[in-house]
Formats: C-alpha cells, structure tokens, sequence
C-alpha cells in the first residue's frame, strides 16, 4: 500500500479529517506531502538556520504524528500543524527576549507624531527605488531584530498569506494582540530598512 | 478626517483591509492629500512584497524538504515503504 498524493484542499475536507484521526498511514502522509514545505519555509523565517528549521520541522510533524487521534477537526488541520510549530518555536526561546507589554518600538513610532496626529518626523524621502533596493539586500538582517511572535506573526501573514482568524488560532492571541504584533513587527522593519537606505 | 497617526496605525496593524467602507473612503481622501502617509504605505507595501520574495524556499532548501518529506513518511506507524525510485516528481 503506497502513500497517494492528496490535493492540498482534500486535507481539510470532513472524510480526510475523519481520517487523519483513526490515525491513518495514507491520511497522514498526505498532511506531510501538503505541508512540510510551508512548515519548513515558516521555520526558516522565523530566523533558525537551515538545520534547526529541518529540526523542528521533523519535530512538529512527528507531534502530529503522534496526537493525530486527539484533533478534534473543530480548526483547520493547517492551523492545528502551525499551532504545533509555533509551540515548539516559542518554547525554544523560552528565556530568550520576550513580546512585552511596552516594546520600544511604540516609543520609536510615537515619537514620529505630533500631538494632533500629523507626521513630526515622516518618513525620509528616499527614493521608490532605492527604498526597494534596500528592502531587498537587508530584510533577512533586519527580520533579525523582530522579536519571536511578533516575526512568527508578520510571517504567517506576509509569506504564508494566512487570515487573521487562522493566525490568531495558531498564535494563540486575539485579534487585538494580532494587531499589536503585526503594528511593531512592521515598523521595526521599516525603521531598520529606513536607517540602512539613509546611511548609504 | 483620519490622522497620519491613525492611518498609519489602522495600515501596520493590518485593520485598513478589514475597514468599513467609510472608513476606507476616508483614507482614500487622507492619501490624496498626505504624500508622507502615501511614502509610508508605498514602504509598507514593498516591505511585504520582498519577505514574500525572498523569504521563498530557494533550491537547496527544497532538497532539504524532499529529504525529510521522506524520512518523515518512512516513519509513520503503519505505512509502506516508498517505491525503490523514491517516488520523486516535481513539486
């Protein structure tokens, strides 16, 4: 009996659901065949090298692997898969810089603005182009100062093109925080690539 | 009327696609108007274009994922070994 490739958009119907959860070889194979590749894609995003990202990409699926029998089917399967991801992603930096309440970046941007809401400080006139030319040579450095939920967040959203609902399920956070998250991972990008395109 | 700091809130939360249709009308009338809040925007855009280009899994990464599609399949209680040519086709 050989594992069947399986649509993507079969994965989350009822019958593979039901599937998934008896624990099914060929139903599982085909969630690793749908989603390994975003899965490893995401880990890489979120700044582990090549090895790690293999890592905890073999880790996440083999959690799902192994609870297969206890998804309930009430998310998507996609979303229970990056759930798991994001788990062993935030638990790996356990005890590395944590998302807080108040987070610099708020300072940064505030400070941009006058008190009746028009730019202080607006964004430099740099040129369309060079502007993109700078996104393009340092958004990996600069994606390395985005704080981990706050990366995990702008990934989902920006790479994988995830909805809010979706990411908040697998983030684990309201739409509010969501918002938050995706607030300061933006601008800290943009104020590093900002500062790169103005320096040179 | 909009703020820049509003509108640039409601554009980097990611509030501005889920808006009312007053709410929209009343950014399209701020950008008209605002070059700096156009600048932003225009930036935020490029911002999300380039991490969906680059961000992309590159061919050596797509080895990597082929290696471990197989590794992981070969794992699962219950299943078959994979056909003697690996099973390999395109992505």
């Amino acid at each position: 009996m050989v594992l069947e490739k399986t649509g993507e958009t079969d994965i989350e119907s009822p019958e593979m659901v039901a599937r998934i959860r008896r624990s099914e070889p060929e139903a599982l194979g085909a969630v690793i065949r749908a989603y390994l590749k975003q899965v490893y894609r995401a880990a890489r995003g979120a700044g582990l090298d090549d090895a790690a990202a293999e890592e905890v990409a073999q880790a996440t699926f083999t959690t799902f692997v192994e609870s297969a029998g206890r998804f309930e089917g009430r998310s998507k399967v996609r979303t229970w898969v990056f759930g798991i991801l994001c788990r062993k992603l935030a638990e790996s930096r356990r005890g590395q810089q944590k998302d807080r309440r108040n987070d610099p970046i708020d300072d940064v941007v505030e400070g941009r603005f006058r008190a009746d809401g028009q730019w202080a400080t607006p964004p430099q006139p740099l040129d369309d182009q060079v502007f993109a030319g700078e996104v393009r040579r340092s958004i990996k450095v600069c994606l390395e100062a985005v704080p981990g939920k706050q990366r995990m967040a702008f990934i989902l959203r920006e790479v994988e093109g995830m909805e809010t609902p979706e990411i908040c399920n697998i983030l684990e956070v309201t739409r509010t925080n969501l918002g938050v998250l995706l607030y300061r991972a933006r601008n800290r990008l943009r104020e590093c690539l900002e500062a790169r395109g103005v320096a040179r | 009327m909009l703020t820049c700091k509003e509108l640039t809130r409601l554009a980097a939360s990611g509030e501005l696609e889920g808006a009312g249709w007053m709410r929209r009308a009343l950014t399209r009338l701020h950008l008209l108007m605002c070059v700096h809040c156009r600048r932003y925007l225009a930036q935020m855009r490029e911002i999300g274009a380039s991490a969906r280009q680059h961000l992309a899994a590159g061919a050596s990464e797509l080895e990597a994922v082929k290696r471990l599609e197989a590794d992981l399949l070969a794992r699962i209680p219950g299943a078959a070994s994979p056909p003697a040519d690996g099973g390999a086709d395109g992505e």
